[in-house]
């Protein structure tokens, strides 16, 4: 039983230090990242890392800055820096961030603690928003920010390193990459659809859940015959103008399609 | 067995842990695991005053704690911290010394945009200024703990803090409490208010005791005993922190009790009588790189009972080098205490030596 707690409390200590980067290639930052895929965005989470500290200000003492990079790329392109920033204690607090000359009050992940012995240190827990599109323009020079005490403030003042950054670009391309590999076939981009399958397409889920059973229903026993649909909307009419415009092989595919995309 | 392998597990987590640490095996309520590894060496009369010299010791201030918290609304999060005392065994036997959960800041809180509001054992509003920076480098013996008349609660638990947010530079802490819960009428009120204008903080707070302590109970010599309330007393405090150019940073801080029928004095013991004690703090600090110097002066005034002047001022020099290296913070530390409120008017200036190391993780 000791031992199962001895190897379980291990695996924790693994997984709760912050890395050094410096020495970490990019590679082993994509390796190590974690990527899930939603609807519209994937998200790549990195390792938790030590930032490198540039703050010039002798009296802010740095004991220590951990950061762990969510980056977002998809419809939704703003990334999440979650952030904790430990220092010996002076009376002020530091609840702004500048990312590239513009400020942003960070949001506080949870309470700052302070602990005090023969000194005192406090710890702020953050997150700072920041647009992928500055991760990409940092993956070769890394992303240099401040925490500061008001937003025209600089006081601390750190450095996400580039192949941090550069890592979990490569994990994402990387993933893309087997994505498109795999399914050439079944993915069809925009430019490749016809304009009939397209308008089709559109037309069809502009209609109701009925109209869309009756339009499936007709294209599977009577598109041969080119009968046409005695009543309905204007969107049952657009969508069987338009598949009869397409080809047969288009006409097979939309059927399928349909009948997988009804409401 | 059981526990033995809880510790075992704990023990062996924080050993290899470099930072706080989150444990659990669900994400409902995260819990964190954190604490500080302080150990010192401390001589407290290297000069042998009074013959009095009893050698080094050393002072192990480690340990742990466990924080936790989880939103009951979007705009309403809960949290909670238990934390140990002193897990090393040293020689003042205090309560902070026994080692046991909840003897230092122990409580459940709520927080959100307004600020947040805790329960349980925290610091006084007061007292969380004096504490740091003003008591620090050891300078506890005359502006904490020091001095002829006692003023105010420190870590105390039976309190409800409230801490604001930080408004244009402006925040403040408030808290109500008991002093002593078994006894009627034993009750504190505490605030502080700080205004931050650039690098500079300026600092007031005060704190009301009512029956302190909640005063004591005398055995009479024909074994009956008299209830004797504590007593009323007030204390002040106003203080400023200005970061400097440079890597200098300087504070000062005064502050007076007044003390009204009784007051507990020097000697840790209720005294007759009303009472009150200026004290102050000045504080420098020098930071290159990762190199700091810290020097500070504290000294209380001579205190007045009754309308007469005692002749009890006491005073402390300290000087401290230290160092910020990957986290770890050493320190030496050489003082001069001259504490004529224990040691009497001709007391001597014992000369204190510490060297020490501190990590927060």
């Amino acid at each position: 039983m000791l031992k199962k707690i001895f190897f379980l409390s291990s695996v924790l200590f693994l997984s709760a230090c912050a890395t050094n980067p410096e020495g970490m290639s990019s590679e082993q930052f994509a390796n190590n990242a974690k990527l899930t895929t939603g609807y519209n965005v994937t998200e790549v989470i990195g390792e938790k890392i030590r930032l490198i500290n540039l703050t010039h200000r002798s009296r802010l003492q740095v004991l220590s800055s951990d950061a762990t990079l969510r980056l977002k790329i998809g419809d939704q392109e703003t990334s999440t820096l979650i952030f904790n920033l430990q220092f010996l204690e002076n009376q002020q607090r530091y609840a702004f961030a500048s990312i590239n000359n513009i400020s942003q009050k960070a949001v506080k992940r949870q309470e700052t603690v302070r602990q005090c012995d023969e000194q005192c240190s406090v710890t702020q827990y953050m997150i700072l928003n920041i647009k992928t599109d500055e991760l990409k323009l940092a993956r070769e020079s890394g992303l240099i920010f401040s925490i500061n005490n008001t937003a025209t403030s600089t006081d601390f003042t750190f450095k996400l390193p580039s192949n941090y950054i550069d890592g979990l670009f490569k994990r994402y391309e990387k993933e893309k990459s087997i994505s498109a590999n795999i399914t050439p076939v079944v993915i069809e981009t925009s430019a490749q659809k016809s304009k009939a399958i397209e308008m089709s397409q559109y037309w069809f889920n502009e209609l109701d859940s009925e109209e869309q059973i009756t339009f499936s229903t007709w294209s599977i026993t009577n598109s041969k015959q080119q009968s046409s649909i005695a009543d309905g909307s204007k969107a049952l009419q657009m969508v069987r103008y338009w598949y009869q415009k397409a080809t047969a092989e288009e006409q097979k595919k939309l059927r399928i399609w349909a009948v997988g995309n009804m409401k | 067995m059981f526990k033995k392998t809880l510790v075992a597990a704990a023990l062996t987590t924080l050993a290899f842990s470099a930072s706080a640490y989150e444990i659990g095996v669900n994400e409902e309520i995260p819990v964190t695991v954190y604490g500080v590894a302080a150990i010192s060496a401390v001589d407290y009369n290297i000069s042998d005053n009074r013959n009095a010299q009893t050698g080094y010791e050393l002072e192990n201030e480690s340990r742990v704690g466990f924080r936790a918290g989880k939103n009951m609304t979007d705009d309403l999060h809960v949290f909670l911290q238990i934390e140990s005392g002193y897990v090393g065994n040293f020689g003042n036997g205090g309560a902070g010394a026994s080692g046991s959960l909840g003897v230092r800041d122990t409580f459940i809180g709520l927080g959100g945009d307004w600020g947040k509001v805790r329960f349980g054992r925290v610091l006084t509003p007061m007292y969380e200024l004096i504490d740091w920076p003003f008591s620090n480098p050891g300078l506890g013996a005359v502006f904490d703990w020091g001095g002829t008349v006692k003023g105010y609660n420190d870590r105390h638990s039976d309190q409800v803090r409230y801490d604001s947010p930080t408004w244009s530079g402006f925040n403040f802490a408030a808290s109500v409490g008991r002093g002593d819960s078994s006894k009627e009428g034993s009750n504190f009120v505490g605030a502080n208010i700080k205004y931050t204008v650039s690098t500079v903080t300026l600092m007031a707070a005060f704190e009301s005791n009512k029956n302190f302590k909640g005063g004591e109970t005398i055995e009479n010599s024909d074994d009956t005993t008299t209830y004797k309330e504590g007593g009323d007393v007030n204390t002040y405090f106003v203080g400023f922190e200005a970061g400097l150019p440079g890597g200098f940073s300087i504070a000062g801080a005064f502050k007076q009790a007044d003390a009204k029928d009784r007051f507990i004095n020097g000697d840790w013991e209720f005294q007759d009588g009303d009472a009150s004690q200026g004290s102050y703090s000045l504080i420098a600090q020098y930071w290159n790189g990762p190199f700091g110097l810290r020097a500070g002066y504290a000294a209380t005034l001579d205190s007045e009972i009754n309308g007469e002047t005692q002749d009890d001022a006491d005073n402390i020099v300290s000087l401290q080098v230290m160092g910020n290296i990957n986290g770890f913070v050493p320190y030496a530390r050489v003082a001069g205490r001259t504490l004529t409120s224990v040691n009497g008017t001709n007391a001597d200036t014992d000369v204190v030596l510490r060297v020490g190391l501190e990590y927060g993780f």
